[in-house]
């Protein structure tokens, strides 16, 4: 049988990190050694801080929690000038417990859970009163982009991700509607999780898994999906290239991956144009703040070619109030003024004209949809790729 | 201590049968076999966790937990075993009854001789003593030296609060592993 090399380990000396990742299940100590040489280059180069990152390791058995441990001893009580900072992530069940424990037993060790909060916005988004705005958001871009999806590759039969998949409606629609192998479908948030599951087992569907998981740091295996779709998502965070290097790892070669992303700055309508798009604007700079880049829509071409995909595709999804239904529409705008008023704008600071004035914008962009002789257009971009074959 | 037999288990297939608890996944492998290769440990922990956890909710954080525990069950009949005689693991699951939620259970049963029941007898010691948590933190400050091949079933109890049980029956020549868990994930 062959023994697989299934952890890695290196130092990085800009950042004062030494990572371990993957599954690190070993035998005994001969398998350790690669660890233990990174940890004599660390010790021998580090001053103040160290970081034992953590986050990507993805099964850890007791003889190898056994040798961290005895690094961390190491460091801890061999250079007591030393902070040693164990980073983990939340999403393995077992490393909060293992570590915290590990770390109360000598007071210049520590531990920090680097995904409490991983992006800006988080606190902002994760929240069940967002729950309705996705809810509205979906149903209408359903519409459109069904077919897009099959423009872009989607077939029965595929196994197919969906990252940042939120309250996880958009995996049950394209599992009924496209009988795939299998959805695996991601979200950090426990919140909208719970409401996916709750949904899932309401609607009696198979072959849709739901996982907490961190977009930057996904543990799913290199290369094995068919499809890869993380739609109005790469906007939110402030580093998308984290998340679209992890969309190529886990993109079969030859398989597709499938973006989409706003451009909301150009979201225009008639009547109130003005105060439509000065709300629009305000809003873009207010998310702006946060890390979020609410124009990232045609942003994810260059972002696909710089990872490596070949044939990027990218088009304007034009949803107005003519080519799609305007109650569904003017619900989806209503939800973000609610959203506005209570959340955004307070969160970043707004005097309470900005906010009033953004706030009388959207409403007049809703009525904008709601007229039957007004014209009300929401910009988003949809971007495809293919993962280049050997 | 009676040598058991490749065909005989201290577990019979009728008393399996005759639980009211589900068995969602059963195999019996010769320990022979088994303790061929390490590795065996992780790809039985990984394809049992895989296999139970699969389409269900939370499935990722399950099958981290389930092959956690399994693979260090696993690990202690790897090292610690006889010559001869049947491995068996299988995974149970208990419906949600008046007042008791739904468990999920994870069984290992282990040929041992008089030589490596020990090490489980050794871990239930350490698993009851009065001073269990503030003992392990000991080990780990040390690094576990010297035991670290006995402390995984142990780290499962005192640091995750994992519901393990070890019975030894040194008169069967069998150590039988049995974790339980909630199953809330359906």
């Amino acid at each position: 049988m062959q023994e697989k090399a299934a952890y890695s380990t290196k130092y990085h000396p800009n950042n004062h990190e030494l990572v371990i990742a993957g599954s690190l299940r070993p035998n005994g100590n001969g398998e350790l050694d690669p660890l233990h040489s990174c940890l004599a280059e660390a010790m021998a180069d580090v001053q103040g801080v160290l970081y034992l990152n953590l986050k990507r390791l993805r099964q850890l058995n007791h003889t190898g929690f056994a040798h961290i441990a005895r690094m961390v001893r190491e460091a801890a009580t061999s250079r007591q000038d030393l902070d040693v900072k164990l980073v983990v992530s939340s999403v393995t069940p077992w490393a909060v417990p293992r570590f915290e424990h590990l770390a109360s037993l000598w007071p210049n060790v520590d531990i920090k859970q680097y995904d409490r909060s991983f992006y800006p916005g988080q606190h902002i988004i994760d929240s069940d009163d967002f729950i309705p705005v996705l809810r509205h958001q979906n149903e209408l871009l359903w519409h459109h982009e069904r077919q897009r999806l099959v423009a872009a590759g989607l077939r029965p039969g595929m196994r197919i991700a969906d990252i940042c998949c939120g309250i996880g409606d958009y995996a049950l629609l394209v599992r009924k509607t496209f009988d795939p192998e299998m959805v695996i479908a991601v979200d950090h948030s426990q919140r909208f999780l719970d409401y996916a599951n709750s949904v899932r087992n309401d609607f009696k569907l198979d072959r849709v898994e739901y996982r907490f998981g961190d977009a930057t740091h996904l543990l799913l295996p290199n290369e094995s999906f068919d499809f890869v779709m993380c739609r109005m998502s790469l906007q939110i965070f402030d580093q998308p290239e984290q998340i679209m290097r992890e969309l190529y790892r886990i993109c079969k070669p030859g398989g597709t991956v499938y973006l989409t992303n706003e451009l909301m700055s150009h979201n225009i309508g008639y009547p109130h144009r003005d105060s439509i798009s000065w709300a629009h604007r305000s809003q873009v700079g207010m998310a702006h703040q946060l890390g979020i880049d609410m124009d990232f829509g045609p942003k994810a071409a260059v972002y696909l070619k710089d990872e490596g995909f070949d044939d990027v595709r990218i088009e304007a999804m034009e949803i107005n109030n003519t080519n799609s239904d305007p109650e569904a529409m003017a619900r989806v705008f209503e939800s973000w003024v609610d959203y506005l008023v209570a959340e955004l704008g307070p969160a970043t600071g707004q005097t309470p004209e900005v906010i009033e004035q953004t706030r009388s914008g959207l409403e007049d962009y809703v009525g904008a949809i709601r007229h039957p002789r007004g014209f009300a257009s929401w910009q988003v971009y949809v971007a495809s790729a293919k993962k280049p074959e050997p | 201590m009676e040598r058991e037999e490749h065909s005989s288990t201290a577990i019979s297939l009728s008393e399996f049968e005759a639980s009211a608890d589900h068995a969602i996944f059963a195999a019996k492998l010769d320990i022979g076999g088994f303790s061929v290769g390490f590795p065996h440990c992780e790809q039985f922990a990984d394809y049992v966790a895989q296999f139970v956890t699969s389409n269900r909710q939370e499935s990722d954080r399950l099958n981290s937990m389930l092959s956690m525990c399994l693979n260090e069950a696993l690990e202690m009949a790897y090292r610690y075993h006889s010559d001869r005689g049947a491995l068996w693991i299988e995974v149970r699951q208990s419906p949600a009854v008046e007042g008791k939620d739904a468990r999920l259970s994870v069984i290992t049963s282990i040929p041992v001789d008089d030589s490596s029941i020990e090490a489980y007898i050794w871990c239930q010691e350490q698993i009851e003593r009065p001073d269990a948590s503030s003992s392990y933190s000991s080990l780990a400050e040390v690094g576990f030296e010297q035991v670290e091949h006995k402390t995984g079933l142990v780290e499962l109890v005192l640091v995750h609060g994992i519901d393990l049980s070890i019975q030894a029956e040194p008169e069967t020549g069998r150590v039988m592993i049995v974790i339980s868990m909630d199953d809330d994930t359906k």
